[in-house]
C-alpha cells in the first residue's frame, strides 16, 4: 500500500505530498517487452510520418496529405504515450520516462521544421542579438529586428555561454537549450500539479493537456527568449509553492531562495512572461489570503511568505523595466489598447472583427478542430468546477467523522487559484477576433493553460476512470474511444490555432511570409553584401530580404515607422521627387548607405499583408487587390543619387550618396566609347 | 561479503560528504575540456557540465542535505545552470569586463567555488540533524541503496536515450531525404574599389571591373552591353559581347572607359541579357563617371 492514500480516480491526493514513486506493478517480463515493442514502433512510424509530411510540403504550397501525414505521426507518436501515461496500473517511475519521451517526440515537429538554421521571424532576431554577444563581448547591443528583445539577455547569454563552451555553432547550441527547456517545461507542469496536490496520474495527465495547448508544439519551442521564460515561470512557480508549502523557516528558506533565483531569470529573459508570473504568484497569494480557502493552522505567515515573494518578484520586474527597459511599456501598450477597442467596436456593431482562419492555409478539418476546442475545453472545466464543488464540501464518513477531499488550506487555495487562472483562458478566447488583440490572446494561453491544465487534470483520471468502471466491453470501447478522439482534437485544435501552416510546415517560396522568403538568390546576396561591404553597414530594406540581411548578412537594417517613413522611398511615384526631404536627411544623418531592392514586392501582395512593419500605411495593397509599387521601382535606377551597384533575379543593391548633390548629366549626343571585356 | 559492504559504505560517506567539491572540480574541467577540438566529441562532454554543474551546486547550497524528487532535481540543476551562465554574463558586463570564453568559464568558477563552498558547509553542519532530512545528497533517487530509485533513473535514461536517438534519426532521416532543387538565379555586380560616388576617371583613363555569376543548372548564352545616359537617351558605350557561362560558373569582367568628355557627368550602365529564352531575363549595374579634376560648370548642359 502506498504511502500516500488517494480516493479512488479522482487524482486528488488528501495527504500532503510524499517522494511518490510506485514501483512497477508485477507485470511479466513478456508482457512489458511486448509494450516496450509495440511503443517503439509507433515512435518510429510517427516520425517517419512527421518527415514523410515535411517532404510533401517542400513541393506543393499546401496540400492535404501533408496535413494527413503530419497528424498521422503525431497521433501515432504521441497517443500510446498518452495512453500508457493515462494507465492506472503504470508505475510513477514508467509514468515520468514516458513523460520525457513525450516531451522529447513532441520536439520533433519543430526540430525538424528547420534543424539547421533559423527560419521563424523572431528566430533571426533572436539569432542575431546572440552573434551580437559573441562577436562584440557585451550584452545590450542594439536590436536591429525586434529592438526590444537585446534588453532582455537571458536566453542570448546562455547561448553565447554554450557556444563558448562547446563550439557548436549559435543554431545548434540554441537547438539544444531548447530542447532542454522544452522537455522541462512538461515536467514543469507535472511538478506543479503535484505539488498542489495532484497524484501521479492526474498530474501527468494534466502535463499531457498542457501539451496540446496552442504554443507547445511550435511557438514555445522556437529560438526565442519566450521559451524560456515560459520554463522559467512554470518552474519558478513550482519553487512558489514548494516555499508555501514548507513546513521549517529553513526549508521555507531554502525554496524562497531556488523562487527568488527563477524569478530574477523570468525577470532578465522576458518582459510578459516576468509581468505574467507577477500576476500569478499575486492569484496565489490572494487565494492563501481568503480564509475560506487557506484559514487553517499557520496560514497567516504562509500568506506573508507568498506576498513577500510576490512583492520581490514585482519589484524586480518593475525594476528591470524602469533601468534597464523602459520601452516595453510603449512596446506591449498598443497590443492590449487596440485589442480591446477593436473588441469593443464588434461588440458595438461597428466593425466585423478578424476573420478567423482567413488566410490561413489549413485544410477546413483543422480549422474546425481549432473552433471545437474551446467548447471542449470549456465542458471539461465545468465538469472540473462542478467535481471541485464535491471535493470542498464536507462529508460524514460512516465512521461518523467529518472530510474534505480538499480541506481549508493551501493546497485548496492553490489549486483554486490554479483553475482561476484556467477560466482566463475562456474570456481571452474572445480578443482572437480582434486583429491587434490575437498575438496577446495567443500569448497568453501559454499562461492560462497552466491553470486549466491543472484544473482538467483530476477531470480527465474521473473520466477514465468512469470509462474503466463499466462493466461491459464495448462501453469499455467506445468510451476510450472517444477519449481519444477528444485528445485528439485538442492536440489537432490546439496547434491549429497556434501559428499558421507557412510556420508550421516547409514548403516553396511564398511571398511576404516570414518562413518562406528565404532563397537561395536572397541568402547569395546577403553574403555577396557581406564579403564585399563588411557587417552592420546601415541599410534600407523591406521585412522580409531585411530578415535575412540583419541575421546572418550581419547588416543593421532600419525599423521603418511613421516617424522615419523610409518605406516612402518605395512609394513614391517614378516622376515625383523622391522624399520626402527630412527622410533624405535622416538617412544621411544616420548613415544609411544602401537601399536592397526586392522587385516580387511590385507583383506580389505579401502572405502576412504587410510589406514593412503592421504600422505601415494600409494603401500599400491597393483596392483591387494588387501592389501599389508595381512600375515604382525603376525610378532607382535613374535616381542621380542611387548607383546600383549589385543586380540578381530579383534583387538590387544599391549605393546611397546622400545627401543628394546636384549633378550636371550630359545632354548631347557625344562621343564617348569605351571596352567590355571578360575573363575567367 | 562485509569487506564490500564496508567499502561501498565508505563510497557512499565519501560521496555525502564530498559531492560538492567533486563537481566543482568537474566543473574547473572545463578548462581542459575546452583544449579538446571543437565538434560534438567536445560537446558531448562540454554541455552536461555547463548544463547541470552550477545548478546542481546552488541546490546543494540551498537545500543541504533535503531530498527532492530526482527528475526535479535534475530539471532545476538544467535551468539554475542555464540561469547561472545568463548571470554570469550580466554580471561581467556590469563589470565592464568583455564576455570571452575565458572570463564566462572565471566568473561561473568563481559562482561555482562559493557554491560549492556552501553546499560543503551545509552537509557538515548537518551531519548530525537527520530530523525531517534524509542523508545524502540531493539527487537521492539515485542513491544506490535505493532499488526503486535507481529503477527510475534507468526508465528515465532510457527514455532520454530513446527519444533524442528518435529526434537524431528523424533529422538525419530528413535532412537525407529527397529535395526539390532549389531556384537559381544570376547576378551581376561591380567589384574592385566601392561605388561610393561619382566615379572620376584620370587622363588615362579607367577600368571598372564586375563580376557575373550564374548559379543554374544549365548553360545558358548571355548578351553583355555597356550603355551610358545623360538626360536622355542611351547610347552604345562598348562593342556587346556575347558570353556563354556554364553551369555554376562565375566570370569576371571589365569595362575600360576613357576619360569622359565635357566635363559632364555620365550614367553608365552594363546589362547582361539572356538570349535564345523566351521570358529575357535581364540583370543590370550602374555608375556615375565624370572627368577628373573637372570643375562640373564646364559640362555644356549646366
Amino acid at each position: 500500500m502506498s504511502a500516500m492514500s488517494r480516493r479512488q480516480g479522482t487524482g486528488i491526493r488528501t495527504h500532503p505530498i510524499g517522494p511518490g514513486h510506485r514501483l512497477p506493478s508485477n507485470r511479466s517480463n513478456a508482457n512489458w517487452w511486448l509494450i516496450a515493442g509495440a511503443l517503439a514502433a509507433c515512435e518510429l512510424a510517427g516520425i517517419a510520418a512527421i518527415v514523410k509530411s515535411y517532404e510533401i510540403a517542400q513541393t506543393t504550397l499546401t496540400s492535404n496529405s501533408q496535413f494527413v501525414w503530419f497528424w498521422l505521426g503525431m497521433i501515432v507518436s504521441l497517443l500510446p504515450i498518452a495512453s500508457l501515461v493515462a494507465r492506472r496500473s503504470t508505475s510513477g517511475a514508467a509514468r515520468s520516462a514516458l513523460l520525457i519521451l513525450f516531451g522529447l517526440v513532441s520536439f520533433a515537429p519543430k526540430l525538424l521544421r528547420n534543424p539547421t538554421s533559423p527560419d521563424y521571424h523572431d528566430e533571426f532576431a533572436h539569432w542575431r542579438v546572440t552573434y551580437n554577444i559573441l562577436s562584440t563581448g557585451k550584452l545590450f547591443q542594439p536590436a536591429e529586428i525586434i529592438p526590444i528583445i537585446s534588453r532582455y539577455p537571458g536566453l542570448h547569454a546562455a547561448t553565447a555561454a554554450l557556444v563558448r563552451f562547446t563550439a557548436l555553432d549559435i543554431w545548434q547550441a540554441g537547438t539544444v537549450l531548447i530542447a532542454v527547456l522544452h522537455l522541462s517545461l512538461l515536467l514543469g507542469i507535472v511538478a506543479l500539479a503535484r505539488s498542489v496536490g495532484l497524484d501521479s496520474r492526474a498530474a501527468s495527465l494534466a502535463g499531457i493537456m498542457y501539451a496540446t495547448n496552442s504554443s507547445f508544439i511550435y511557438f514555445d519551442t522556437e529560438f526565442a527568449y519566450e521559451s524560456m521564460a515560459i520554463t522559467l515561470l512554470v518552474w519558478a512557480l513550482v519553487a512558489f509553492v514548494q516555499a508555501i508549502r514548507g513546513r521549517h523557516g529553513q526549508e521555507r528558506g531554502a525554496w524562497c531562495c531556488v523562487t527568488l533565483l527563477l524569478c530574477a531569470g523570468t525577470v532578465v529573459t522576458h518582459h510578459l512572461s516576468s509581468i505574467s508570473l507577477t500576476l500569478i504568484m499575486a492569484l496565489i497569494s490572494i487565494a492563501l489570503s481568503i480564509p475560506w480557502l487557506a484559514r487553517r493552522e499557520g496560514w497567516v505567515r504562509t500568506a506573508c511568505v507568498a506576498w513577500s515573494l510576490t512583492l520581490v518578484m514585482g519589484g524586480m520586474m518593475l525594476a528591470w523595466i524602469h533601468f534597464v527597459a523602459p520601452e516595453v511599456v510603449s512596446y506591449l501598450s498598443p497590443y492590449l489598447g487596440s485589442g480591446l477597442s477593436e473588441l469593443m467596436q464588434i461588440a458595438s456593431g461597428s466593425s466585423s472583427g478578424r476573420q478567423l482562419f482567413g488566410t490561413s492555409l489549413s485544410p477546413t478539418w483543422e480549422s474546425d478542430a481549432g473552433l471545437l476546442l474551446v467548447p471542449i475545453t470549456f465542458c471539461l472545466a465545468v465538469v472540473a468546477l462542478i467535481s471541485m464543488r464535491g471535493w470542498i464540501k464536507e462529508k460524514i464518513l460512516p465512521n461518523g467523522r467529518r472530510s474534505q477531499q480538499l480541506p481549508r488550506g493551501r493546497r485548496r487555495s492553490v489549486f483554486l487559484a490554479m483553475t482561476a487562472l484556467g477560466l482566463v483562458y475562456f474570456p481571452s478566447t474572445l480578443l482572437i477576433l480582434s486583429a491587434a488583440g490575437a498575438e496577446g490572446a495567443r500569448r497568453s494561453w501559454a499562461d492560462t493553460w497552466i491553470g486549466l491544465a491543472i484544473g482538467i487534470g483530476p477531470v480527465l483520471v474521473w473520466l477514465l476512470t468512469w470509462v474503466d468502471n463499466r462493466v461491459n466491453l464495448l462501453p469499455r470501447i467506445a468510451g476510450r474511444t472517444a477519449l481519444s478522439v477528444l485528445m485528439t482534437i485538442a492536440l489537432v485544435g490546439g496547434t491549429a490555432n497556434g501559428l499558421d501552416p507557412t510556420y508550421r510546415f516547409p514548403g516553396p517560396f511564398l511571398y511576404g511570409s516570414d518562413t518562406r522568403s528565404d532563397t537561395p538568390e536572397l541568402d547569395a546576396m546577403s553574403q555577396w553584401f557581406l564579403n564585399c561591404f563588411g557587417p552592420e553597414n546601415h541599410i534600407v530594406t523591406d521585412r522580409y530580404t531585411g530578415l535575412v540581411m540583419a541575421s546572418s548578412g550581419q547588416q543593421d537594417t532600419a525599423n521603418p515607422g511613421q516617424g522615419f517613413p523610409v518605406y516612402d522611398l518605395y512609394s513614391d511615384k517614378p516622376d515625383a521627387p523622391i522624399g520626402p526631404n527630412y527622410l533624405l536627411y535622416e538617412l544621411s544623418s544616420s548613415h544609411y548607405l544602401y537601399l536592397v531592392v526586392d522587385e516580387k514586392m511590385a507583383n506580389n501582395i505579401p502572405h502576412v499583408g504587410v510589406y514593412f512593419e503592421p504600422d505601415e500605411p494600409v494603401n500599400f495593397i491597393l483596392r483591387d487587390g494588387k501592389s501599389i509599387f508595381a512600375g515604382r521601382l525603376n525610378k532607382f535606377n535613374t535616381t542621380s543619387w542611387l548607383y546600383k551597384v549589385y543586380g540578381s533575379d530579383v534583387y538590387s543593391v544599391y549605393r546611397m550618396a546622400l545627401p543628394p548633390a546636384n549633378v550636371s548629366y550630359e545632354s548631347h549626343d557625344v562621343k564617348f566609347h569605351g571596352k567590355l571585356s571578360v575573363g575567367q | 561479503m562485509i569487506t564490500s559492504n564496508r567499502s561501498t559504505g565508505r563510497t557512499r560517506a565519501l560521496w555525502r560528504a564530498g559531492w560538492p567539491s567533486f563537481a566543482l572540480v568537474i566543473f574547473a574541467s572545463l578548462a581542459v575540456v575546452r583544449v579538446l577540438p571543437g565538434g560534438y566529441d567536445r560537446t558531448v562532454v562540454a554541455a552536461p557540465i555547463a548544463l547541470s554543474v552550477p545548478g546542481a551546486l546552488t541546490l546543494g547550497a540551498l537545500l543541504g542535505r533535503r531530498r527532492i524528487d530526482g527528475l526535479a532535481f535534475s530539471c532545476y540543476a538544467v535551468l539554475l545552470s542555464i540561469l547561472w551562465s545568463a548571470f554570469a554574463s550580466i554580471i561581467l558586463y556590469v563589470l565592464h569586463v568583455l564576455i570571452t570564453g575565458k572570463s564566462i568559464y572565471l566568473c561561473l568558477l568563481l559562482i561555482c567555488t562559493a557554491l560549492a563552498s556552501a553546499a560543503t558547509g551545509r552537509l557538515m553542519l548537518g551531519s548530525g540533524k537527520l530530523s525531517g532530512y534524509l542523508a545524502g545528497p540531493p539527487m537521492s533517487a539515485m542513491e544506490p541503496d535505493q532499488q526503486g530509485g535507481w529503477r527510475a533513473a534507468g526508465y528515465a535514461i532510457a527514455a532520454s536515450v530513446a527519444g533524442i536517438v528518435l529526434l537524431a534519426g528523424g533529422t538525419y532521416a530528413y535532412l537525407h531525404g529527397p529535395r526539390p532543387t532549389p531556384a537559381g538565379y544570376t547576378w551581376i555586380a561591380w567589384t574592385g574599389p566601392h561605388i561610393n560616388d561619382v566615379v572620376e576617371v584620370g587622363p588615362s583613363g579607367t577600368a571598372l571591373p564586375f563580376q557575373l555569376e550564374h548559379q543554374q543548372s544549365t548553360e545558358a548564352v548571355f548578351r553583355l552591353t555597356a550603355t551610358w545616359a545623360g538626360t536622355g537617351s542611351s547610347h552604345p558605350l562598348a562593342a556587346p559581347l556575347t558570353i556563354h557561362l556554364g553551369p555554376d560558373s562565375k566570370m569576371n569582367g571589365k569595362l575600360a572607359i576613357p576619360v569622359p568628355p565635357d566635363g559632364c557627368t555620365y550614367r553608365i550602365v552594363v546589362t547582361l541579357t539572356q538570349v535564345g529564352q523566351a521570358h529575357q531575363g535581364a540583370w543590370s549595374i550602374n555608375a556615375d563617371v565624370r572627368q577628373r579634376a573637372q570643375a562640373d560648370s564646364l559640362c555644356p548642359a549646366k
